[in-house]
């Protein structure tokens, strides 16, 4: 009975015990205050782990009266709590700051291979689909314009735009969209107008060359436009924004099927907008009176089939058309474009990556309704691709070629011929991993040109050094540019001022360029101003060869003067980038972006892109979700130039700010207002490179995520 | 009330009685020429012109205004310049004419029109005349040049 009783005793101190496991209960948001689906929430005590529901909510049971958690989510700063309050009904609030670095976000334009942007050895800056929706862009030159310093667009004559990007001009800076070159030209570069932003995932931008990878053009720089992909059954946003600029009005319309295998994308812009007069007609120091008014419309479709498992095919289609409304005439910009990709991987570890793309871009002028004939272009693009990657543990190589048929038709060719170019290349990488903190990537590629008989072999050595919250990168790269069909055939009567003359002589452009960087990332804990913060310094040096401009053309027996094309050889560029940003649990951010740029040699000044030592951007903002329903985000950012260096007449110093109000007023309805140019700067004498503004604009619109209704 | 209405009544009547002639004792010499006429004719002079900040001048050019009616004239610029930018004569219809002491103002006019060989121009014309001295300036986006003409001139009337 003794033994009996005694166990009885025993059994009833140590059931309590057992039954006295604490169940706790929380909810992992963002900073704006919005539910993390899908966090991990481990408790340090017992090392049991859980999984937040659909509501960001999660329970546990402990058998302390306090818990230890530690809660982890892609994308954002791993943070640990101690929860104290174990009533039932009790759910805390557990706040996780974004990492502002977004060192695990995946990008592929540093490598052309995924890689989580923490292991990229070149400085890739991202900018995020969340940064586009703050940023109220219509196209690409508006994104880049607010998000980069040392990065200006400006108009030259018959109002093309310009571009000069650390030094660089136009030319040498690559535009890609999912990896793919686009066809056509404005003044030293692609259509930035084609460049929407509606169905834009994210775009990533590595400065520096990048030949070794993307052949011709990718000599400052390359611009990677990725677009989103959705797996959502189905999404449905239409947008529409007025600008007083112009009296501007641009309506949106992006939809995403998705049901078993095929998934679809289907993405629809039209903008219209008046010719806004920035001077008096006799105005003569001004070299820019207006700027043009138009319209246009793009659409775009994306479909994905998941073949199999180990096989997706992609098909994409787009249509682009676009009216330049000029004094006396119009000038009209149609696009056709198309391409197909299949990736297969074949095992695990390899990859094979097969496309085809085809793109047209036409110009046209019309005169009282009529076609003219006298400025017809046409240049059409065929490019086939192949791209594999093997991957040995930690280690990767990737080899792959290129060809492209590249036509050209111009007015500004003899009697509007046309000729064409084929150009065909072949590179490898060895992206070497051999210890946790060292990576090492090589790659080498050799382009060869019909046209002009050249070809153009280029390197690059870029490694990696992490340490703690510490990451130097260094690294060396080639570039080249090889003269393009109208850069050797050109015969061109610039209205009736100068002819210019091709030059089927030219040689490459060939830079070198050099790079080391530090980024610090880190994160501050237990006060009102918890967050998290990276800070990254970029010093470049680039030296570039062979450099493509004109020259005066005295004359001879069959051409009259003029200018011609030929290489120029001893331009030097070199500077600092620095970047610093802060976003606060409470939802405050801070970002300032500064450049140093310093020139020397035959650097290129013209007076339609003139290098700037000093060029700035900042944001300061709040982003939080107040309730359920309504968001609030409120930002006041700038940039400020200084006056270029330049033998040309230009622009000086100039601030200009921008004011950002967007609300999310109910389920799936976001109301945007913005207040640009804020202390109504207006230059005394338009140049070509100042800032195309008569004071103080504004805009408003409405986003509706139609699929957000019914959530 | 009715005394207080004779009373306006009467104070209208002796004021018009006062100056009506006052008016006409003014023109007794000479009748008045609506501004139009006035400026009616043809006026020489050197101009000058500039292209994107270049300039350049054309001597001993002729402006012809002609009177459409009391208060507007048409304006035709001469043609200047040589091939390939010469430009042929420009007709600016439609300008109106206002005269404030003495000096006749020409209000900006923006004019879009073609040439004799189909030429498309768009032109901003803009001046004044005093003592038969014509101040003109204008801009002229001629075909499809990409940049504006902007060119002045001080012509005499001949």
């Amino acid at each position: 009975m003794n033994l009996r009783y005694t166990a009885i005793l025993l059994a009833g101190l140590i059931c309590p015990l057992i039954s006295s496991a604490y169940t706790f209960r929380g909810k992992v948001v963002d900073e704006t205050g919005s539910p993390l689906t899908g966090a991990t929430v481990r408790s340090l005590d017992n090392g049991r782990a859980a999984v937040t529901g659909i509501d960001g909510e999660f329970s546990f049971d402990v058998d302390k009266n306090t818990a230890k958690i530690e809660v982890s989510y892609i994308g954002f700063i791993k943070d640990t709590f101690i929860l104290k309050n174990h009533d039932a009904s009790h759910v805390e609030l557990l706040a996780l700051a974004p990492d502002i670095s977004a060192l695990n976000e995946v990008v592929v334009t540093a490598t052309r291979t995924p890689k989580a942007l923490k292991d990229v050895p070149v400085v890739t800056q991202l900018i995020s689909a969340d940064d586009i929706k703050k940023a109220d862009a219509t196209n690409i030159q508006d994104l880049l314009t607010e998000a980069l310093p040392g990065l200006e667009f400006s108009y030259a004559m018959s109002q093309e735009t310009s571009l000069n990007m650390n030094g660089f001009g136009g030319k040498a800076i690559l535009f890609l969209v999912d990896g793919e070159r686009l066809a056509g030209e404005t003044m030293d570069n692609v259509d930035f107008n084609r460049l929407n932003l509606d169905n834009v995932g994210r775009v990533e931008v590595v400065k520096g060359a990048s030949s070794a990878l993307y052949g011709a053009n990718a000599v400052g720089g390359v611009v990677n436009i990725i677009t989103r992909e959705d797996n959502m059954p189905w999404r449905l946003n239409v947008n529409s924004r007025y600008r007083s600029f112009g009296k501007e009005w641009r309506h949106g319309a992006d939809l995403n099927l998705h049901s078993g295998k095929v998934s679809s994308n289907t993405n629809i812009q039209y903008s219209t907008s008046e010719t806004v007069k920035l001077t008096d007609a006799f105005d003569t120091e001004s070299k820019i009176q207006n700027v043009f008014g138009g319209n246009s419309l793009n659409v775009k479709e994306r479909l994905v089939f998941q073949a199999a498992n180990n096989l997706r095919l992609i098909a994409r289609g787009g249509y682009f058309n676009r009216v330049s409304t000029r004094v006396n005439y119009d000038d009209h910009y149609l696009d056709y474009s198309g391409g197909l990709r299949a990736v297969w991987n074949i095992k695990p570890e390899q990859m094979l990556e097969l496309s085809y793309s085809y793109d047209q871009y036409d110009k046209m002028r019309y005169t009282g309704g009529e076609r003219t004939h006298d400025h017809d272009y046409s240049n059409r693009q065929n490019i086939v691709h192949a791209l594999y990657t093997h991957f040995f543990g930690k280690n990767a190589l990737t080899a792959g070629g290129d060809y492209m048929h590249d036509y050209l038709r111009t007015y500004q060719f003899v009697s509007g011929d046309a000729h064409s170019q084929t150009s065909a290349d072949v590179f490898v990488q060895f992206d070497y991993n051999p210890l946790s903190w060292l990576n090492i990537v090589a790659s080498i590629r050799d382009d060869y040109f019909s046209e002009s008989d050249n070809n153009a072999l280029t390197a690059r050595l870029a490694t990696m050094f992490k340490l703690d919250r510490f990451s130097i990168r260094a690294s060396y790269a080639g570039g080249f540019r090889a003269p393009t069909l109208k850069e050797m055939y050109m015969n061109f009567d610039m209205a009736g001022i100068q002819m210019i003359y091709g030059n089927s002589d030219l040689k490459p452009e060939k830079s070198h360029n050099f790079n080391l960087s530090l980024e610090h990332s880190g994160n501050l804990r237990g006060s009102l101003l918890a967050g998290s913060y990276n800070i990254t310094g970029t010093a470049y040096y680039n030296r570039y060869n062979s450099r493509i401009t004109t020259t005066d053309y005295p004359g001879d027996d069959t051409r009259e003067e003029g200018a011609v094309y030929c290489n120029e050889n001893g331009v030097r560029v070199y500077g600092l980038d620095f970047s610093a940003r802060y976003r606060a649990v409470c939802g405050l951010g801070v970002q300032l972006n500064y450049n140093y740029l310093h020139t020397g040699g035959n650097t290129i000044d013209s007076q339609f892109s003139q290098p700037r030592p000093h060029s700035m951007t900042w944001r300061i903002d709040y982003d939080k979700r107040i309730c359920s329903v309504y968001r609030l985000y409120a930002g006041i950012s700038g940039r400020y130039l200084a006056k270029p260096q330049s033998n040309y007449d230009t622009d000086g110093a100039y601030s200009l700010w921008k004011f950002t109000l967007q609300q999310q007023v109910w389920r799936g309805i976001r109301v945007n207002l913005v207040i640009d140019n804020l202390f109504g700067y207006k230059p005394k004498v338009y140049y070509w490179n100042s800032a195309p503004t008569t004071g103080t604009t504004w805009s408003a619109g409405i986003s509706l995520d139609i699929n957000d209704f019914f959530n | 009330m009715k005394p207080i209405k004779f009373l306006f009544a009467t104070m209208i009547a002796v004021l018009a009685l006062v100056t009506l002639p006052s008016c006409s004792d003014d023109n007794e010499d000479e009748p008045a020429v609506p501004a139009a006429k006035a400026i009616a004719g043809t006026y020489a002079g050197d101009m000058e012109c500039s292209v994107m900040g270049s300039a350049s001048t054309f001597e001993n050019l002729s402006f012809v205004l002609s009177a459409t009616d009391d208060a507007t004239v048409t304006v035709t610029l001469p043609a200047f310049g040589e091939a390939p930018m010469a430009m042929p004569s420009i007709t600016i219809t439609g300008v109106k004419v206002t005269e404030v002491n003495g000096i006749s103002t020409l209000a900006t006019t923006e004019y879009s029109g073609q040439t004799d060989s189909g030429k498309s121009y768009t032109c901003t014309v803009s001046g004044t005349v005093s003592d038969k001295t014509l101040d003109i300036k204008f801009n002229l986006q001629y075909g499809a040049m990409p940049m504006p003409m902007i060119c002045s001139s001080t012509a005499t009337k001949q």
